[in-house]
């Protein structure tokens, strides 16, 4: 799991729910222990690097136990030295890299494709604001170049431009290069790149919260898909078979009408 | 541009707040699978033409009636037709896989349908933006000769130019996986969109005019107000029919190219044998001239091209538009009477 949140922000999330145990309700630092072990998960890359910094996680939490806890600093020593062993037989690549192995082949699968499609979408959604903030710079840029441009009689120290031809000059500055913006294929590629990478997460999310809805029995959207699509059947199929009928009317009406001429 | 002004402004607006009635008084007269069919009231004596209001699924149709001198509906009413109009009601989830086909075979068939049956003659088809492609498709089929004529509005036929924009956008996007993701797409969302095409002209610019609105009547204060509304607050749209239209109109122009299949039916455009009045505007942003024209060369009956100066909004509230384009539009209609 340590790779699927490796884009979370670490210090969220179990921390602070963890963080409620930091009282003398915690003799034997459990909740101290967890927390650093969340930390450690929660920057961790690969699986490797996820055991391996469990490993110092429990060994700085050790360091600073109370003593009189010999058999509980015992038991998180033999934890630590089966993680050490564990750890260089674990893969060292992100788990998005990794085939589904084990039970629950479908929430890992989704879990996955969640981390690439987090990953995709602030990709294309940094590109997108690199893009807008370029053209806003050059917007500015030329606003500023034509603002100095213009005749003394315009603004002096003295008099200011009315606002509402500074907005009209911003726009006749900004318009046409924003026009110009949206018509290249790269800005419209950029787009459609983002809406897609929008798209593919958001579906990921709307299984994973579906799964959780499922899991309550409680109703899911994706149940709601599947009336939604049956009712269209039906739908389609009433209206299908109206038409036949008007149409074999029509044809009875023709036969009839054909028999009085 | 003062502080004040701009305060004074603000403080109108948010007493008249943009009415929620509508300025023609309409009455609901039967319901379709998904939509409501409205006719609206006229002081005409006598039987009166029968024409169909077709709005997009995009927005609500208060564009057609945003003041009482620059409204579509009002002036075709005068013009001496019994306008009615399909006004869509927005999908709940459970209407997600909602398709093109259900819209266009189930409800534009059963509205022609019984303005048929209650009329006594086929009506004219108004189309508008995404509802004149609508129109146009259900012209095209099997069932579309129940059409007497068919107008189009700003209609997108041919997204294949480089110069729409819409089009260009969506080529990169998968809206299949969109909607996996969103289910339906919320109306809001998408207004957004459309606003960050002119966000100069729909947002610096209009907002900074509001100054001026603070000495002005109550009616361009409420005028401004249901102009926001309708720009912003746009009904959630069918996730299926949403991803079938961008993908079937947008990214394959299968209206053009005479591939589009509704319920395994082909939609070939050279079925369409009424006659057809094509008005587009000049400097559109939405649906641009290329888009729009040349419908001629593609159907059997025949079609006039109205192209109009102006911008997308100005083709329905334009005081040109209200003088010269449905002036004509009407001549036109009782001519084919």
């Amino acid at each position: 799991m340590a790779c699927d949140d490796a884009n979370a922000t670490p210090g969220t999330g179990w921390i602070e729910w963890l963080s409620w145990l930091r009282s003398g309700m915690d003799p034997l630092s459990v909740g101290r222990l967890l927390e650093r072990c969340a930390k450690a998960l929660n920057d961790a890359h690969t699986p490797a690097d996820a055991c391996e910094r469990v490993v110092v996680a429990i060994d700085e939490e050790r360091a600073q136990q109370q003593t009189g806890l010999a058999q509980f600093d015992q038991l998180l020593s033999q934890w630590c030295d089966t993680l050490r062993q564990i750890a260089p037989v674990l893969p060292d690549t992100p788990t998005t890299d990794l085939p589904v192995l084990g039970a629950y082949p479908q929430r890992q699968a989704r879990l996955t494709a969640l981390g690439k499609e987090s990953e995709a979408y602030q990709k294309a959604l940094a590109e997108h604001f690199e893009s807008v903030t370029t053209l806003a710079e050059d917007c500015i840029a030329a606003f500023r170049d034509d603002l100095a441009a213009q005749p003394e009689s315009d603004a002096t120290q003295d008099t200011a431009i009315p606002p509402e031809r500074l907005v009209a000059r911003w726009s006749s500055v900004a318009e046409p290069r924003y026009e110009a913006w949206l018509d290249d294929p790269k800005t419209q590629a950029r787009l459609g790149a983002l809406v897609n990478a929008w798209s593919a997460l958001a579906s990921t999310l709307r299984a994973l919260a579906d799964d959780c809805l499922e899991t309550l029995g409680l109703p899911s959207s994706r149940g709601l898909d599947d009336l939604a699509d049956e009712l269209q059947r039906q739908r389609r199929r009433q209206r299908q078979e109206t038409a036949e009928l008007r149409a074999e009317i029509a044809q009875l009406r023709a036969q009839i009408d054909g028999g009085k001429s | 541009m003062t502080q004040a002004k701009v305060q004074a402004a603000l403080q109108r607006a948010a007493q008249i707040g943009g009415a929620a009635q509508e300025i023609t008084p309409a009455e609901a007269v039967t319901e379709t699978d998904n939509g409501t069919l409205w006719r609206y009231q006229s002081d005409h004596d006598g039987k009166r033409p029968p024409l169909l209001i077709i709005y997009s699924l995009v927005n609500r149709p208060a564009i057609l009636d945003l003041r009482a001198e620059r409204s579509v509906i009002a002036r075709l009413i005068q013009n001496g037709f019994d306008v009615h109009l399909l006004a869509w009601k927005p999908p709940g989830q459970a209407r997600r896989y909602l398709g093109l086909a259900d819209y266009i075979l189930g409800d534009i068939a059963d509205a022609v349908r019984w303005l048929h049956r209650a009329s006594g003659e086929a009506p004219h088809i108004l189309g508008v933006c995404q509802g004149g492609v609508l129109a146009l498709s259900y012209a095209a089929t099997s069932m579309g000769q129940g059409a007497r004529s068919l107008t189009l509005l700003a209609t997108p036929i041919d997204t294949g130019s480089d110069s729409d924009r819409l089009a260009q956008l969506a080529r990169a996007i998968d809206f299949n996986a969109l909607i996996r993701a969103t289910g339906n797409v919320p109306g809001q969302g998408l207004a957004g969109l459309f606003a960050s095409l002119k966000p100069f002209a729909l947002g610096l610019q209009r907002y900074s005019e509001l100054a001026e609105l603070a000495d002005a009547d109550d009616q361009a204060i409420d005028t401004f107000m249901r102009m926001e509304r309708w720009m912003y607050d746009g009904p959630d749209l069918a996730g299926q029919a949403f991803a079938e239209f961008a993908e079937q109109i947008y990214q394959n122009n299968a209206l053009a190219r005479g591939v589009l299949e509704l319920d395994g039916e082909q939609v070939h455009l050279s079925n369409v044998r009424c006659p057809v009045f094509n008005a587009y505007a000049l400097d559109d942003h939405l649906v641009p001239p290329d888009a729009a024209c040349g419908l001629g060369q593609r159907i059997t009956g025949p079609c006039e091209e109205h192209p109009a100066p102006g911008g997308h909004l100005g083709l329905f509230i334009s005081t040109r538009a209200h003088q010269v384009l449905y002036p004509a539009l009407s001549d036109w209609l009782h001519d084919l009477a």
